[in-house]
């Protein structure tokens, strides 16, 4: 496996590495109930609030005395499952709005074009703050807020995608072999595709974290008690100077998973890109 | 040029009516009843109706759209529901502030973005060239609140080099600008990160065409040779991934601003946002969105500028 792998990524170690970490970090979120009591994470001692870290509290304790440790294993779910779900939503949308604009001919595409053009001029934080403001925040809520606001992305990138394939030579053998429009829509162009739509998505999840994580932080992000890693710095915020590893440890979390995602979709470019075919360390850009 | 220029403004109104169109999409058709949620607790059927005819929504949705179209192409954002006073005294007061921000930010990212980025090319697959691309990388991927907070325990808290909060006390331009030089520098590095990335991948373009090779063999110096030929002509897709990330750069003004607890745009956003005042946060967004599409089209016509080759029809 691990030679597939180092040959899939050229050589490039970094990718591997970040291939491991997201996969860690996938697999914290999953067996969370297993590794830390759901009431644990939760679970209020004021008595032993505001402890710094110790073997007993590795990441210390916040004003409430939640274990920061436990806090941050649960709070990997909502964060994961926004980044997936969200972008999943995303690419769903996206790639149906881009395939129909590809090929449904030149007014549809001047409409799409037209209404692309003003939802990215919506910054994309902005979006998404103010249609869960208005929805309500709740995890699902946000899902859908990440998943429409990123939407656009996407449909742009394959609507690209489908104006150049659809040009090349197989497609048009297809074509003139009487293939039907949906067979070239799947079979020839969304398959060859998939590797840009497989790199932005990896991009996506990991922006889609960042925008959870900042929601969370506005006091926008899905509803207590369930642990966020935003929710748990704003809490330990004001406390910054006198109990800094309140808000270290969930930004650090934060890092290294959005880290891990963006190196993981750098290194799937350049794996897909055959123009990259030089082995060992594999130039970045 | 003048032909292309009028196009682009009559295009420029036509997104725009789109653009206050979805925001008058966002604000309305979203579920639940704006009334219910403004008066929260509040709402006896009284209230509930004097509010609901006073935001105009007893009437049909189309009359809605026409007279908020109409409102907004005189410049009329409404009141705010929390002081009354007109949305836009209360947004242009705010606009300077993050104005100062976003602009200070980009100075930052261009000031260590651009140089990095020229060493990494010349340094090509150097240590120096690895480890100044994975800042670069933690630049992005960090959310800008956190280094935020960070940036404040560190150097403002523990040092002391930088006032901690409050830009709003500063009374004369000194220290508006010692107030706003901690946030920028923040926001700056975040997008430092991208404008490295594009400088460098855009010089070894460049740095690797013939005219290129003609100028070092004519004997030009190193300087002259990387910085008036090569950076000049990777000049456009470093532009370009600075304007294109106007809308990254006021989402993070939105966060820095509520973690430096500086009165500008995104702080009152997200104030209006708890608040439930609604007309003040459809103003905020139209603005933001108003300025992405601004900073667009001045990005199209700056290449005519930038590239002598570029003209329009």
């Amino acid at each position: 496996m691990i030679a597939s792998l180092t040959r899939f990524f050229k050589g490039d170690r970094l990718a591997i590495a970040a291939l491991f970490v997201t996969a860690a970090i996938v697999l914290v979120a999953l067996l969370a109930p297993l590794l830390v009591p759901y009431d644990r994470a939760v679970a209020v001692d004021t008595m032993h609030g505001f402890l710094p870290p110790s073997p007993g509290h590795p990441f210390g304790t916040d004003k409430l005395g939640h274990d920061i440790l436990a806090q941050l294993v649960w709070g990997s779910r909502p964060s994961l499952a926004v980044g997936l779900f969200g972008t999943g939503l995303a690419a769903v949308l996206g790639t149906a709005a881009g395939l129909v604009a590809g090929f449904g001919g030149p007014w549809l595409d001047a409409i799409f074009v037209y209404v692309i053009d003003i939802l990215m001029a919506f910054p994309l934080l902005l979006l998404a703050l103010v249609m869960v403001a208005m929805m309500g925040a709740s995890l699902a809520n946000i899902v859908i807020a990440v998943g429409v606001s990123w939407a656009p992305r996407y449909a742009r990138l394959v609507r690209g995608l489908v104006l150049e394939l659809r040009t090349l030579e197989y497609v048009q053998a297809a074509r003139s072999a009487g293939a039907s429009t949906a067979r070239i829509l799947f079979v020839h162009v969304l398959r060859n595709a998939l590797g840009p739509i497989l790199v932005m998505f990896t991009l996506g999840v990991a922006s889609s974290i960042i925008v959870e994580a900042s929601l969370s932080f506005l006091g926008l992000g899905p509803p207590p008690p369930t642990p966020t890693w935003g929710r748990i710095i704003a809490a330990g915020q004001p406390y910054v100077t006198a109990a800094p590893w309140i808000c270290i440890f969930p930004g650090l979390a934060i890092l290294v998973t959005v880290l891990a995602l963006n190196l993981l979709g750098d290194g799937i470019r350049d794996g897909l890109d055959p123009r990259t075919r030089n082995l060992g360390r594999v130039d970045k850009m | 040029m003048a032909a292309y220029v009028a196009r682009r403004l009559c295009l420029l109104v036509l997104t725009l009516v789109g653009v206050a169109t979805v925001v008058f999409l966002l604000m309305r058709l979203l579920p639940g009843d704006p009334v219910a949620v403004i008066l929260g607790d509040y709402a006896t059927p009284e209230a509930a109706a004097a509010l609901r005819q006073r935001l105009g929504l007893d009437r049909p949705l189309w009359a809605q759209y026409a007279a908020y179209l109409g409102d907004v192409a005189r410049g009329d954002f409404g009141r705010s529901l929390m002081t009354n006073r007109p949305v836009f005294t209360d947004v242009a007061h705010a606009f300077p502030y993050t104005f100062q921000l976003a602009i200070a930010s980009i100075a930052v990212s261009v000031a260590i973005g651009v140089p990095a980025g020229i060493v990494s090319a010349r340094r090509r697959n150097s240590k120096l060239d690895h480890a100044m691309m994975l800042v670069a990388l933690l630049g992005v991927a960090g959310p800008d609140f956190w280094y935020g907070i960070m940036a404040l325990l560190v150097f403002s808290a523990r040092l002391g080099w930088f006032p901690v909060l409050g830009a709003n006390l500063a009374t004369d331009s000194l220290t508006a600008l010692r107030y706003l030089a901690l946030p920028s520098i923040v926001l700056g590095f975040s997008m430092a990160g991208l404008v490295a990335r594009m400088t460098r991948s855009a010089m070894l373009d460049v740095l690797t065409s013939d005219y290129i090779r003609t100028a070092q063999a004519k004997g030009l110096g190193e300087a002259v040779v990387v910085l008036r030929h090569g950076l000049r002509n990777a000049l456009i897709p470093i532009v370009t991934v600075v304007a294109n990330n106007t809308g990254r750069l006021l989402g993070g003004t939105v966060v820095i601003e509520y973690v430096f607890v500086r009165p500008g745009l995104g702080q009152l956003l997200v104030t209006s946002i708890v608040q439930r005042d609604y007309p003040m946060v459809q103003g905020i967004t139209l603005l933001f969105a108003l300025l992405v599409v601004l900073v667009n089209l001045l990005l199209d016509l700056s290449y005519t500028v930038l590239d002598p080759r570029v003209r329009y029809q």
